[in-house]
């Protein structure tokens, strides 16, 4: 009988997600299973809807990265129109969702990822927490948890800089087929170029230097999470001359292009009778709960039926910006980079 | 999280239900799978204070902190047919929008009124033209140039939300030119005649 250990509700996520790993004798992982224990059935919602209305919908599937889904379903419908938007809205549209990205990538290491090292103040919500294996010294502790409230505010401020150009942030309102229904003027942009300093003042000068910390501390987690080996992206932050990070694989180590048409999504294991193994552009999304055998409401999505891992490690290392190694710590590492490096593209877009 | 609800729902003083979703059913109301409810069908007659709904999509901050100021406070606040505090909710989206007595246009990203295109401010009852988002920066129609969609009202996500899908089916109807700059393939003979089919359909105002 293998020892079980269950973590539901997986804290700290944006998701709703359920772990259980079973254990050898030697406390080995031998089988792990992710639930995802969230449906909403929102491909079926878009059916016979009209297109557009996409753009709306889409975002209310997550409030942390809403832009991701304005930004895909406006393209989808464009390039189904046969219509490409002008370079100054595309330039406009990547501003938003780079913007989108600097306060994401922020809340990701201080307010999710941080409390799994450190201990915070013995005050809700920092307590009851983790408190295994310890090891940063107090004075960097209090270091830490000062930037994690300073990040609070530096993030409230990154949307503010992206809902002058936006509407409002989560769930954007000025991308639209066509382009972007905001004109830009002069009065508006200096206004975001002080935001952007704020934040990248931060990046510069705290997460940066906060990563360093968490990386010594624990330097052997340098060595664990290694993951599958292969990554892919689809490219993001469009700019007139290509995007800022394109689209690509890395197949073992071996760069290698992106067919679309070799995404195939599994259902063996989860709640859908709608057949397994479909392309998305033919996807089916049958709920069917209680099925035998399953345990998860993803699919399993599959590139020529290799698990791919994909965001920050994964778009830094097929572009070249990132040294390519792979684990835990890299992928924290990489995360930072990122930051710096769209901070720094914000400067060059906004001029 | 429907065991917790049920569970402390009724023990509970004062409960806020947070968001269009678990006010009226929000984005995931269409599907016929999930069979989601609202906080308030979940535990009608059952609550010690009666619910107080907080709808928008998202939530606003703001409705959100300064209800649980006012409950603390002062105790539950002045609520509407809808259960939503007078104070936040008071009237439509259009009664204070500042583009009312501004020219009625024809397509989204010009300055004027979008009534005539779908703008769903007239059946959207929020604050949001007074407490804007994100710390008064902007919101979905002043500087944004956007209509309104409806997220805070009973009926979202009631579409189509662009020009009441008539622009439908043809690019250049539904020009998006981002203000005034080269937008592509907008072509302004399409626009025009889209309005006037609109403008033909629709009431007086």
């Amino acid at each position: 009988m293998p020892n079980t250990i269950t973590i539901d509700p997986v804290t700290r996520v944006e998701g709703h997600l359920k772990v259980k790993v079973e254990l050898d004798s030697s406390n080995k992982v031998t089988t792990a299973y992710m639930t995802g224990n969230l449906f909403r059935d929102m491909e079926n919602i878009l059916k016979d809807r009209h297109p557009w209305d996409a753009i709306h919908i889409t975002q209310r599937i997550c409030g942390v990265c809403p832009v991701s889904h304005a930004i895909a379903s406006v393209k989808a419908n464009e390039q189904a129109m046969g219509f490409t938007p002008s370079s100054q809205a595309t330039l406009q549209r990547t501003v938003i969702q780079a913007g989108n990205y600097l306060q994401d990538h922020i809340l990701h290491f201080y307010h999710l990822s941080l409390m799994d090292y450190i201990i915070g103040p013995q005050l809700n919500p920092w307590s009851p927490g983790y408190d295994v294996d310890m090891r940063i010294n107090s004075s960097n502790t209090q270091r830490l948890i000062n930037n994690y409230l300073e990040g609070l505010k530096v993030r409230r401020q990154a949307q503010e800089m992206v809902a002058i150009l936006a509407g409002r942030v989560p769930h954007v309102m000025s991308i639209a087929p066509g382009g972007v229904t905001m004109p830009l003027e002069a009065g508006l942009i200096t206004q975001m170029k002080s935001y952007l300093a704020t934040v990248k003042d931060f990046i510069n000068n705290k997460y940066l230097p906060d990563v360093e910390i968490l990386t010594s501390a624990y330097s052997d987690y340098f060595t664990i999470g290694q993951g599958p080996g292969n990554f892919l992206s689809y490219g993001v932050f469009d700019q007139a001359d290509g995007m800022l990070f394109k689209s690509g694989r890395l197949a073992q180590g071996v760069s290698e292009s992106v067919d679309p048409e070799k995404i195939s999504e599994y259902v063996q294991y989860s709640y859908y009778s709608s057949p397994s193994g479909l392309n998305p552009a033919k996807g089916q999304t049958t709920p069917a709960y209680g099925k035998s055998g399953a345990y998860t409401w993803l699919k399993a999505p599959r590139y020529e039926e290799q698990v791919y891992e994909l965001g920050p490690l994964a778009r830094m290392n097929i572009n070249g910006y990132y040294n390519g190694k792979v684990s835990v710590m890299d992928r924290i590492k990489a995360r930072a980079l990122e930051t710096q490096k769209i901070a720094e593209a914000l400067t060059g877009w906004m001029n | 999280m429907l065991d917790a609800v049920n569970e402390l729902g009724p023990k509970a003083k004062y409960i806020l239900a947070i968001g269009t979703c678990a006010s009226f059913g929000g984005v995931v109301k269409p599907s016929t799978y999930t069979g989601i409810k609202t906080v308030k069908e979940v535990l009608n007659g059952r609550t010690r204070n009666p619910i107080i709904n907080l709808p928008a999509c998202p939530a606003h901050p703001e409705t959100m902190v300064g209800t649980v100021v006012t409950l603390l406070t002062k105790g539950l606040p002045k609520l509407d047919s809808y259960g939503r505090p007078t104070q936040y909710y008071p009237t439509t989206v259009h009664n204070n929008c500042p583009r009312r007595h501004t020219e009625m246009v024809d397509q989204y990203g010009a300055f004027g009124c979008y009534r005539g295109i779908g703008c769903k401010g007239p059946e959207t009852t929020f604050s949001c033209p007074l407490l804007k988002w994100n710390n008064g920066v902007n919101w979905c129609i002043d500087k944004a140039d956007m209509q309104c969609i409806s997220c805070a009202s009973p009926s979202f996500p009631e579409g189509p939300f662009y020009y009441g899908g008539m622009g439908s089916g043809d690019m250049g109807s539904g020009g998006m030119g981002s203000g005034g700059m080269d937008s592509g393939g907008t072509s302004s003979n399409q626009s025009s005649s889209i309005v006037n089919s609109i403008k033909s359909k629709s009431k007086s105002y």
